[in-house]
C-alpha cells in the first residue's frame, strides 16, 4: 500500500473520528471547548434523563458499565459576563435549593415568605429572588412577591454597616416599623464579601435574624 | 540490506517524542475564579491541608500535590499545614499536641473515572511507523472538601477534568504546524501548556472554594471578631444595600406575578 493511500485509509479517518469530540484539538480551539460544559457520568444516570438519545445499560454483570460524556453549550462565552456573576448564576439553581431547604424549616404552614437578593448587579439579584421564590413555591409554600420597605432614613443608615450589623437591624427595623408582619417572613440571599461566587442567606422572622448559611 | 534502513527508521521513529496532550476542563474546573490569587486573602488563617492516597495516586503523588497547594495558599496570607497519610485510612495526628487547630482543614483526594487505551490503533499505529496515533485518555474527578475547626463539612466539591494524549509522528507534525502557523501564544496545545492551564484552574477553583469556606465559617459562627488580626475584624467589603423598589401592584398571595 503506497503512503499515500495508507494516509487516507487510516490516519485522517482517526483524526477525523476526533471532530465531535468536544475536546480542544485540531478541530476546536480551546475558547470553543471552553463553550462547553462536559461532566463525565454514569449511561444510568443519564439514561433516566434522556431514555430516547441514551440506550439502557447493559445487564450488571454483562459487560463492563459505560460512561457518557455529556456536554451542553452554555449561553454566553466565557468573559462575556463578570467572573462573579457567571459563578453564582451558573450554579444558581443547587445554591438556592440549598437556600431554600434550610429556609422553609423556619415558620409556620401558614407563614408567608417574602424574598428580597442584595446583591451588586441588579439584574442578577432579581434572577436570584426569581429564583427563590419559584423555589419556595415549588415547596408549597405561601410567596408574596412583595418586598419589605423600610423608611429612607433608615436605608441610610443601614448603607454604612457591615453585613453582620446590617441585616439584623433592617430585620428589627422591618417588624418594629410593620413592614414586616408577625406571620411574614423575609429570605434574605446575599453576598457578604466581593471576593465570593456563593450566596449567604438568613431568614428575618418576628424582628430576629437567623443566619442559614 | 535494505531491510536495516528501514527497521533503524522504524525504531528512530518510535523512541521520537511524539505525544500531544490536550487538557479539557469538565465539571468545576471550567468556573470563573474570582479571588485574585496574588492577595492576601487568607492572613491569619491555619490550615491544614490533607492529601489522601489510593490506588490511582501514591502517597508521593499526593506530596506533590500537597506541596503544590501549601505553596499556592501560603502565596495568600495562610499559615499552610500538609498531611500525607501514609497507610490507606489512617488518620494519624496532623499536628502535635498542643498546637493550635488548624481554621481551615482541606481534604483532596483522586478518583479516575473513566480510561480509554485501545490496543487496536496501538498496533496500527506500529505498523504505520506511528503516522496513525494512538489515542489514551483518561477522566479524573479532584474531590475537595474543607471542615472547619470542629470538623463541620463546609464545602464538598468535585472537579472533573479530561486528559488525552495522541501519540505519533503524525499527528505530533500537524500539532507542531498548526502551533507556528495558526495557533495563537494561548491557544497552542502541548504538555507544557496542558499543565500550566489545568494548574492554574485547579489551583484556582481551591483558593476559591477555600475562600469560600472561610466566609461560610465566619458567618455560621455569626461573625467572631478576628483575634489573630490583634482583635481588628477582618475587612469585608459590604454590600451597597439594593434601592427599594417601586411598590408593587397587590396580587394575590401565594401567586407568583408574571
Amino acid at each position: 500500500m503506497d503512503p499515500i493511500t495508507f494516509v487516507l485509509v487510516f490516519f485522517l479517518p482517526t483524526l477525523a473520528g476526533r471532530a465531535t469530540d468536544p475536546s480542544p484539538g485540531f478541530f476546536h480551539t480551546k475558547e470553543e471547548a471552553r463553550t462547553m460544559e462536559c461532566v463525565r457520568m454514569s449511561q444510568t444516570e443519564v439514561h433516566e434523563r434522556e431514555p430516547a438519545r441514551v440506550p439502557e445499560p447493559p445487564p450488571r454483570g454483562a459487560r463492563t458499565p459505560s460512561d457518557v460524556l455529556v456536554c451542553k453549550r452554555r449561553y454566553l462565552s466565557p468573559g462575556e459576563r463578570p467572573a462573579r456573576d457567571e459563578g453564582i448564576l451558573s450554579n444558581l439553581r443547587a445554591e438556592v435549593s440549598a437556600i431554600v431547604q434550610a429556609g422553609s424549616a423556619l415558620g409556620e404552614p401558614s407563614t408567608v415568605w417574602h424574598v428580597d437578593a442584595f446583591y451588586p448587579e441588579p439584574a442578577v439579584a432579581q434572577k436570584i429572588a426569581v429564583a427563590a421564590r419559584t423555589e419556595l413555591v415549588e415547596r408549597g409554600k405561601k410567596v408574596s412577591d412583595q418586598v419589605p420597605v423600610l423608611a429612607a432614613g433608615d436605608l441610610s443608615v443601614l448603607g454604612h454597616l457591615l453585613p453582620q450589623e446590617q441585616y439584623p437591624l433592617a430585620c428589627a427595623r422591618a417588624f418594629a416599623e410593620g413592614a414586616l408582619a408577625a406571620q411574614e417572613a423575609l429570605l434574605g440571599v446575599m453576598i457578604v464579601d466581593a471576593r465570593e461566587a456563593q450566596l449567604h442567606a438568613g431568614v428575618c422572622l418576628e424582628g430576629k435574624w437567623r443566619w442559614l448559611r | 540490506m535494505s531491510r536495516h534502513p528501514l527497521l533503524a527508521v522504524a525504531v528512530v521513529v518510535a523512541l521520537l517524542p511524539g505525544c500531544v496532550t490536550v487538557y479539557e476542563p469538565l465539571l468545576g474546573l471550567q468556573r470563573p475564579v474570582v479571588v485574585d490569587m496574588n492577595a492576601p486573602n487568607f492572613e491569619g488563617q491555619k490550615i491544614l491541608v490533607r492529601c489522601l492516597p489510593n490506588d490511582h495516586l501514591s502517597p508521593q503523588d499526593m506530596d506533590i500535590l500537597c506541596s503544590r497547594t501549601r505553596g499556592v495558599l501560603a502565596n495568600q496570607g495562610a499559615e499552610v499545614e500538609t498531611s500525607v497519610p501514609r497507610r490507606s485510612g489512617s488518620r494519624a495526628a496532623d499536628r502535635e499536641e498542643g498546637a493550635a487547630p488548624a481554621d481551615l482543614i482541606i481534604e483532596l483526594s483522586g478518583r479516575l473515572l473513566h480510561e480509554d487505551n485501545v490496543p487496536i490503533l496501538w498496533i496500527l499505529s506500529y505498523l504505520s511507523l506511528t503516522l496513525v496515533p494512538a489515542i489514551t485518555e483518561f477522566t479524573f474527578a479532584q474531590d475537595v472538601s474543607i471542615r472547619d475547626q470542629e470538623g463541620s463539612l463546609l464545602i464538598a466539591d468535585s472537579l472533573q477534568g479530561r486528559i488525552i494524549q495522541y501519540f505519533g509522528a503524525g499527528v505530533w507534525a500537524v500539532n507542531a504546524a498548526l502551533d507556528m502557523a495558526v495557533r495563537k501564544e494561548d491557544e497552542k496545545i502541548n504538555e507544557d501548556v496542558s499543565k500550566k492551564d489545568l494548574s492554574r484552574d485547579l489551583f484556582g477553583q481551591i483558593s476559591q472554594l477555600a475562600f469560600h469556606a472561610k466566609t461560610r465559617a465566619r458567618v455560621l459562627r455569626g461573625f467572631p471578631p478576628d483575634a489573630k488580626a490583634g482583635a481588628k475584624t477582618e475587612p469585608m467589603l459590604p454590600v451597597p444595600p439594593v434601592p427599594p423598589p417601586a411598590r408593587p401592584t397587590p396580587t394575590e398571595t401565594g401567586k407568583l406575578r408574571d
